[in-house]
């Protein structure tokens, strides 16, 4: 059977603004509860909202990010619900006209780029928290610190063909994010979170069929979200073979992704609970963006992944994989970019920071901003190994060791004697002793045989430490046994 | 006056209910009110400039600056339901039940 997913993503992402979005509140990760309210945000009588300006600078950011279209006016509105952790009993939000939208992100996967149409970027007012009380006590608590943080809300357009692309496509959403230092996009920590509408298209006796959509909820990890979309595909696939039932007849349903038990469980919204009554937000006026103010926002927008990808291939002659996984923060890319800076070979420093580096950082669980080694230090090591002083090898230690010392490259190759002998007058002896005590393997090396010169070479980086240089002794190996 | 459905459904939304004889008394409340702000679409807009924006720049929005909140005290005073810096309520029902699917 022929058919295709077809998924639309509905992201959250938290702004890092120092204060929240109506009221001058602290945007903070976690606190003491209700230590971060006012008035404003605890919605009492008589208090008006203020929009932050940075708030709105940062949607726009956002959204030119993303290629959307500014609105010349743009509005908020009141979602009106019930819940405890929302006080005002209405959120505000954007409703018929959000601050950006029809734009698009690029998604590469293997090589491949594809756009993902962008519907809307709005911007809201997030919720507080409810923790729900343990051991049997009727009660549920709530904290308004989180009430009042300001949201964008990101709509792409059902574009994404499967599990792996929609992952893709919140991983290069949150990496645009990332660079414009918009919103720092932690799904563990709920500052990106993402509902996703999936439903397949199946062709059957030259028709197409929409099964029903579901709107996936409950997805906290990308991990999360790939075996959650992967699952519910299949689902939906399973379910067309048996009752042939379709968007037509069905409509939308919402289902929670349960990790534990690894399927999507159906959940059924009130009636009444969709019906949000959205009207303009009286207390605050509509909002005209000048081309003025979009052309300075603009320039504020930093070199993003895409563009960086291209230079690194461009400019460093890096293979295109390894710029997919040098962009995946900008502190990363700053650190290869200053390690790079005048090293004739950038090629090598990116393997570095690809594997060496990226190894300590796994290790030590850190990320590359605590990360204790200074970029240039990586120049400077790849300098001493170049000049013939250490090994790739040897080079390899010495860099755990800058890590965990904090001490230069040029420092401990000397306090540890670690240098390589170069110096023929030296190595002549060692090698001399090894090729006397080794008859047979000299004899084999004679008769061309190749693994002989690997083991005479193991046995004189036994007696060295691995100090001796590889070149200088091949050559010393050679002109003996065939001056022998 | 509005029909007993929409009644009905507004009070849903508010998490109200009334009794039969306040139903029939807010029934022609509302409607009253209804009609009343109806009378606004009589006015003919047609030939006003909406000048519903002003412009960002000039407009009053917040300097992103961070200050200070309410005292914890003065949050605890505001609702008699609060304990250990939690405002407390009736444990939620979640407006999304899980339920079980019909196999
Ligand atoms: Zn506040």
């Amino acid at each position: 059977m022929k058919y295709d997913v077809i998924i639309g993503c509905e992201v959250h992402v938290q702004l890092l603004t120092r204060s929240k979005a109506f009221c001058s509140c602290p945007n903070n990760f976690g606190g003491a509860p209700n230590s971060r309210v006012c008035p404003r945000c605890l919605g009492l009588p008589g208090s008006l909202p203020v929009p932050n300006r940075d708030m709105i600078s940062s949607a726009i950011k956002a959204g030119l990010a993303l290629h959307c279209k500014i609105a010349e006016l743009t509005k908020f509105d009141r979602k009106n619900y019930m819940y405890p952790d929302l006080p005002k009993a209405y959120q505000i939000s954007q409703f018929d006209m959000p601050v950006c939208a029809g734009g698009y992100l690029e998604v590469t996967a293997d090589g491949q780029s594809r756009k993902i149409g962008i519907i809307r970027v709005h911007m809201e007012e997030d919720a507080g928290k409810n923790i729900h009380a343990q051991g049997g006590l009727n009660m549920s608590y709530v904290d308004y610190n989180r009430a009042g943080t300001p949201l964008l809300e990101i709509v792409s357009e059902p574009d994404i063909r499967s599990a792996e692309e929609a992952v893709n496509y919140v991983q290069s959403l949150r990496e645009i994010m990332r660079f414009l230092d918009v919103s720092d996009c932690n799904m563990e920590e709920g500052s990106l979170r993402c509902d996703a509408n999936i439903n397949l298209w199946i062709y059957e006796d030259e028709k197409r069929f929409a099964t029903p959509i579901v709107e996936v909820k409950n997805m906290n990890s990308f991990k999360a979200m790939k075996s959650a979309l992967e699952y519910e595909a299949e689902r939906q696939l399973d379910e067309w073979r048996e009752k042939h039932l379709t968007l037509q007849a069905v409509g939308k349903t919402t289902r929670g992704w349960n990790d534990d038990r690894g399927e999507t469980v159906l959940q059924r919204m009130k009636e009444e609970a969709a019906d949000y009554r959205y009207f303009p937000e009286p207390d605050i006026k509509p909002i005209s963006i000048s081309q003025n103010l979009i052309k300075q926002i603009k320039q504020s927008i930093p070199e993003l992944p895409e563009q960086k990808r291209g230079r690194f291939v461009q400019d460093y002659g890096i293979a295109q994989e390894a710029a997919e996984a040098l962009t995946q923060s900008k502190a990363l890319c700053d650190y290869f970019e200053e390690a790079a800076r005048g090293y004739q070979e950038p090629k090598r420093i990116a393997n570095w920071i690809l594997s060496e580096v990226k190894k300590l950082l796994n290790e030590k669980q850190m990320s590359i901003e605590q990360f204790p080694v200074p970029a240039r230090q990586v120049t400077e090591l790849l300098r001493i190994v170049d000049a013939g002083t250490i090994s790739g090898k040897i080079a390899k230690d010495v860099f755990a060791e800058m890590a965990a010392s904090r001490k230069s490259a040029a420092e401990l190759v000397e306090t540890k004697g670690l240098a390589q002998i170069s110096d023929t007058g030296e190595l002549e002896d060692v090698v001399e002793k090894i090729i006397r005590e080794n008859p047979s393997t000299v004899a084999d090396f004679k008769a061309g045989k190749q693994k002989a010169l690997q083991h005479l070479m193991g046995q004189i980086m036994n007696a060295t430490k691995g100090k001796a240089n590889p070149q200088v002794t091949i050559r010393l190996i050679k002109a003996k046994i065939s001056g022998n | 006056m509005i029909d007993d459905k929409t009644l009905q459904s507004v009070l849903a939304l508010c998490k109200f209910s009334l009794s039969d004889r306040e139903k029939e008394h807010f029934k022609q409340q509302i409607g009253d009110i209804l009609s009343y702000v109806e009378t606004l679409n009589q006015v003919d807009t047609r030939s006003i400039d909406p000048d519903l924006g002003k412009s960002l720049e000039s407009m009053s929005l917040r300097q992103d600056k961070a200050a200070v909140g309410l005292p914890t005290e003065q949050v605890a005073g505001l609702s008699a339901h609060f304990q250990d810096s939690f405002f407390t309520v009736p444990r939620i029902i979640e407006e999304m039940d899980e339920i079980t699917e019909e196999s």
